[in-house]
């Protein structure tokens, strides 16, 4: 299973404080502490290994069928590869490793965290407002899977997990979806797919 | 401390962190963080720290996991009232 995060730089730089007392000591391990105060760029090192845990947690989340939980000390990080541009490595939960790939840019840090290696995890990220988000990320969604927008719906399960369901018993869950200030994003895994989807 | 008590400084300290208005005007103890107030995640680690310094409470990681509504967080507040 996969899941995915967004962090927009520019909005957690305003949001949120993490040099506050307590906050790292509530999120990080005391290894994750130390990459952030031995890097260059403590703020980006902060937002990395959130999403991710973020990332990691919903593809937990989605593959054990769980509530959302505000536990992200159980979420233990491991950066592999780190360049300017990218973060690869690996997030333990409850001894399930998910994998993780990060784009980092400027503006965001885009995570998304596969069960399985190579699973053929597709991240897309756009703009949109809050009002026109929903119509676009159909949009964007039916031109993946090359179906008209009217067919497809957009819809969450108890636990908030989203899915896709469409004509024809369409059914779509290896799918992960996340929204921070400007950025919108959403990850498909669309290899080894012919169980889940189902569209004649 | 009674309930009412603790929900009127919950909302207090839950109000700069709200992202659906509409919502908050209907606080009460059924109130999702996520589902509802539409609360960043970041955010909700600060919940847990002010709601820590607002009632000198120290809320452990198991407490917090399951904090996901005011009336998760009520009870956790008395639990950690009464155990001091």
């Amino acid at each position: 299973m996969i899941g995915n995060d967004v962090v927009d730089l520019e909005l957690a730089a305003r949001q949120s404080n993490w040099r506050r007392k307590g906050f790292l000591n509530k999120v990080f391990s005391s290894t994750e502490q130390e990459l952030i105060h031995a890097s260059a760029n403590p703020d980006k090192m902060v937002w990395l290994l959130w999403s991710m845990k973020e990332a990691a947690y919903k593809a937990h989340q989605r593959e054990l069928i769980l509530p959302r939980r505000l536990n992200w000390l159980v979420q233990k990080c491991e950066i592999s590869i780190l360049t300017l541009e990218t973060a690869s490595g690996e997030v333990e939960i409850e001894n399930h490793t998910y994998y993780t790939t990060s784009e980092i840019t400027s503006d965001y840090i885009l995570t998304s965290a596969e069960k399985n290696r190579d699973s053929g995890v597709k991240n897309a990220i756009f703009e949109a407002s809050s009002s026109e988000v929903k119509e676009q990320l159909k949009n964007r969604i039916s031109k993946e899977f090359a179906l008209e927008n009217k067919e497809i719906q957009l819809e969450k399960d108890r636990f908030g997990i989203p899915f896709l369901t469409g004509n024809d018993s369409f059914f779509f869950n290896r799918f992960s979806l996340s929204g921070h200030g400007r950025f919108y994003t959403y990850s498909l895994s669309l290899i080894n797919c012919e169980t889940t989807v189902k569209h004649s | 401390m009674e309930t009412k008590e603790i929900i009127y400084c919950l909302k207090k300290i839950v109000k700069p962190y709200v992202q659906n208005d509409l919502a908050f005007q209907d606080f009460g103890r059924d109130t999702d963080f996520i589902k509802d107030l539409e609360i960043n995640s970041a955010n909700l680690v600060d919940i847990v720290l002010d709601v820590e310094d607002e009632f000198n409470i120290a809320i452990d990681n198991d407490s917090m996991d399951n904090m996901l509504t005011v009336n998760d967080a009520v009870e956790i507040i008395k639990t950690k009232q009464r155990e001091q």
